[in-house]
């Protein structure tokens, strides 16, 4: 029989301060680049299932501006509707009922409001949506001290019901539909950040990467005043190499696997190491890189294979997951790590493992033919990832140990330099040289003396 | 510093070299007088001249200064050579010395230190290194100076292995941004102000990352050439409670540890001098025509950076090499 109820209320201060302690400034950035990209899928009716360089998303922008007073990220996608506000957008945790859109990475409903509580104290957030052809508008203004207050229990002990809801007031509506968050009262260590000019380098560095599958389709990020250029990746190719490009589908998901040689590997006789941040395996999901350049047991190394070692250096490979229920995808809520329980995960993590280990084997057997394959190697030429036809594995050469060379003798003698002169003149260039005519004399002889046969 | 020209170059007789060090320590006289409460420490590498030494004692009054000097026979020569009882030359490289000064000498591990590393040479990732190991442990209210040479080719001789050196060295707080084509790496103008601006940004970070309280306050960017193109940045290290009153006088018009335009005056005989100086101040700078009227000429752009810095010129000066 229940005597009473164990209060298990959750505490505003949980979101606002520990649930941010989890994740990193640039992570809470790229959660709300993510909203504004997902929201241009949709508006653009097109998905991100696959590679391909086009202009698909070329209508939409989404600007970003920091500054040590404060932070706004606008887009001009779809905005978010008043229904969608009121009873979706800002609980914490996906409501029931509200599914995940299709092909988002917006997954767990808590990245927004996670990224926002990360930056500052004082947030307005504005959205401009059209219904019915017209455009409509409204803002959240939060409070966050205010909100976090409005926590607390009465003094004069009265009951107590805490509102964890935000208002909603009208507002002026912006020239075209879109989503503008601004930020100030900003934490000291996002002040900090932002006063750092190589944050925004680093940065934009990151979104270059992470993004490079929207941007390869148009879409345009612009941060502090400045378009940021997607990354390009080009795969080595020849008639001796080839990247690798498989696509097929598991459990609801399609996945899509592109790996190669990205530079030459590393010649371990060179002393001096090159600075190598970009070789390893690269982990999507729905066009968002999740796990770039990993060389750890995540994506196999050290675990499936040996661990990484700079003599595997030049080997890239990138696994593409896609599906239209974003549940299914191994990602993480931060966003920067896979869910390595998820069997559509371990499946492909096995066929990752093919080209990983081809491209050990090759540089395990490189070194009996060093200087013919290097040859091989730097005379590739670069493939567009975009542009990787399908092909099930990757073509490397294959090492074969040289063939053992005939043993050899040298002759050293001298003669009388005048002698010498006179053979060669005798041999019809007075001017050869020494060695020369050491050779023409031993072939004179073994010519008149020995049978081929007796040999 | 073995090797160096420091060791055997009277720095005093580059007219740029000594603009440069005027301007230095005016800015840190501002500083110094603003905290007049603290008992700061001079630690240099002060050869057998001691300029900046003799400076920081006449000028700002520092009583305790240390000089680090790694080669044995120019050692020898600074301990006979140092201008004041206070002087404490040791022997040693600045990455062995400074750490342990910082641990095992309590006398000056608790008072501000203007440390100015003079290091001649071009920065590498040993100095980098040094440079973030003192961000993290200088006491507060230290001020940190550094100058170096800024020749491009001495990060890399072929120019296009210029931008991944620079990389390499500074990573994000390098600003590639200006070099928009590989060729922009030999320009001496925008390789020097490249290279103050991301030493600079690289402690600012340092600073942060390490979360030190108060921060990095950039203090300090003088570029200049007397014939190698050289930068001394740098910055203030400001406890908490000084460092709104560190950032705004590093912000007010009258700091003269920024300087916008490298220190490029021409080399000028005294009797030049004079004329020229007779001029002064004129803004905007004397004209050709003007100058040709003293009864020799100079380029525009000669009169303009004498205009800029004629206040700091050295008197004594005759020939500048």
């Amino acid at each position: 029989m229940t005597i009473t109820k164990a209060n298990a209320r959750p505490s505003k201060d949980f979101f606002v301060s520990m649930l941010t302690r989890d994740i990193s400034l640039e992570d809470c950035i790229l959660d709300l680049i993510d909203n504004s990209i997902d929201a241009a899928w949709k508006a653009s009716g097109e998905r991100p299932r696959t590679l391909v360089v086009d202009s698909a998303l070329a209508d939409y922008e989404v600007t970003i501006a920091m500054s040590e007073d404060a932070f706004t990220i606008e887009d001009n996608c779809t905005g978010i509707t008043l229904d969608d506000a009121a009873n979706y957008a800002f609980t914490f945790g996906r409501a029931r009922g509200d599914d995940p859109d299709d092909y988002s990475v917006g997954v767990y409903g808590i990245g927004m409001k996670r990224a926002i509580f990360k930056l500052g104290s004082e947030i307005e957030i504005h959205s401009t949506y059209a219904e019915d052809d017209v455009l409509t508008a409204f803002k959240v203004p939060i409070d966050v001290p205010e909100w976090l207050r409005s926590d607390l229990d009465p003094a004069d002990g009265s009951d107590f019901a805490p509102s964890w809801d935000f208002d909603i007031e009208e507002d002026d509506p912006s020239p075209h539909v879109g989503v503008r968050i601004h930020v100030s009262q900003l934490h000291p260590q996002t002040q900090a950040l932002f006063g750092d000019e190589s944050y925004e380098r680093s940065l934009r560095r990151i979104l270059a990467r992470d993004y490079m599958l929207p941007l390869m389709r148009g879409l345009r990020i612009v941060l502090n005043g400045t378009l940021v250029e997607g990354s390009t990746v080009e795969l080595k190719e020849n008639e001796s190499f080839a990247p690798m490009r498989v696509k097929y589908d598991d459990d609801g998901v399609e996945i899509e696997i592109v790996a190669g040689m990205l530079f030459q590997p590393p010649d371990d006789n060179e002393p001096d190491e090159r600075k190598d941040t970009l070789s390893g395996w690269y982990v999507a999901c729905n066009g968002r890189i999740m796990l770039a350049a990993d060389r750890t047991a995540l994506t196999g190394w050290g675990d499936l294979t040996p661990m990484w070692h700079r003599q595997y250096a030049g080997f890239i490979g990138f696994v593409f997951f896609s599906a239209e229920n974003p549940l299914l995808l191994p990602m993480t809520t931060t966003k920067r790590n896979v869910d390595s329980s998820s069997a559509v995960y371990r499946r492909a993590r096995s066929r990752m493992y093919e080209p990983t280990r081809a491209w050990i084997d090759y540089t395990n057997a490189r070194k009996n033919d060093l200087q013919g394959l290097k040859q091989l190697e730097t005379s590739t030429t670069g493939t567009s990832i975009a542009n990787v036809p399908e092909r099930p594995a990757v073509s490397l050469p294959t090492v074969t140990k040289k063939a053992a060379t005939e043993p050899v003798a040298n002759i050293n003698y001298a003669v009388p330099r005048k002698q010498l002169r006179a053979l060669a003149a005798a041999f019809g260039d007075k001017n050869m040289t020494y060695r020369d005519v050491g050779s023409q004399s031993f072939k004179y002889a073994y010519d008149e003396l020995v049978d081929e046969e007796d040999s | 510093m073995t090797g160096s020209s420091t060791s055997y170059v009277n720095f005093s007789v580059r007219q740029n070299k000594a603009i440069e060090r005027d301007r230095a320590f005016r800015a840190l006289r501002a500083l110094t007088s603003t905290n007049d409460d603290l008992d700061y420490v001079y630690v240099g590498l002060g050869s057998v001249w001691f300029v900046d030494f003799e400076i920081a004692h006449r000028e700002l009054g520092i009583e305790t200064m240390i000089s680090i000097e790694s080669d044995p026979v120019v050692f020898t020569r600074a301990t006979y050579n140092k201008p004041y009882r206070t002087v404490e030359v040791i022997e040693g490289t600045s990455n062995e010395v400074l750490p342990t000064l910082l641990d095992d000498r309590p006398d000056l591990a608790e008072r501000p230190w203007i440390v100015w590393l003079d290091y001649d040479k071009a920065l590498d990732t040993v100095k980098v290194d040094e440079l973030r190991y003192l961000i993290r442990r200088l006491p507060a209210d230290s001020v940190l100076l550094v100058t170096f040479n800024a020749a491009p080719n001495r990060y890399a001789g072929p120019v296009d292995e210029r931008r991944e050196a620079f990389l390499e060295l500074f990573g994000d707080a390098f600003p590639v941004e200006p070099f928009t084509t590989t060729g922009k790496y030999k320009d001496h103008a925008l390789v020097m102000s490249a290279l103050a601006d991301g030493l600079n940004t690289l402690l600012h970070s340092h600073a942060g990352e390490a979360a030190r309280p108060g921060g990095f306050v950039r203090a300090f960017d003088l570029r200049y050439q007397d014939g190698t193109p050289m930068v001394t940045a740098g910055g203030c290290l400001p406890s908490p409670e000084r460092a709104a009153a560190t950032s705004a006088l590093v912000a007010a018009p009258g700091w003269q540890g920024l300087c916008p335009t490298p220190i490029t005056t021409p080399p000028l005989t005294v009797r030049e001098l004079q004329a020229l100086r007779a001029l002064m101040p004129c803004e905007p700078p004397p004209s050709r025509t003007s100058v040709q009227a003293l009864g020799f000429d100079l380029e525009e752009d000669q009169i303009a950076a004498f205009a800029a810095h004629y206040a700091s010129f050295p008197t004594f000066v005759q020939t500048a090499r």
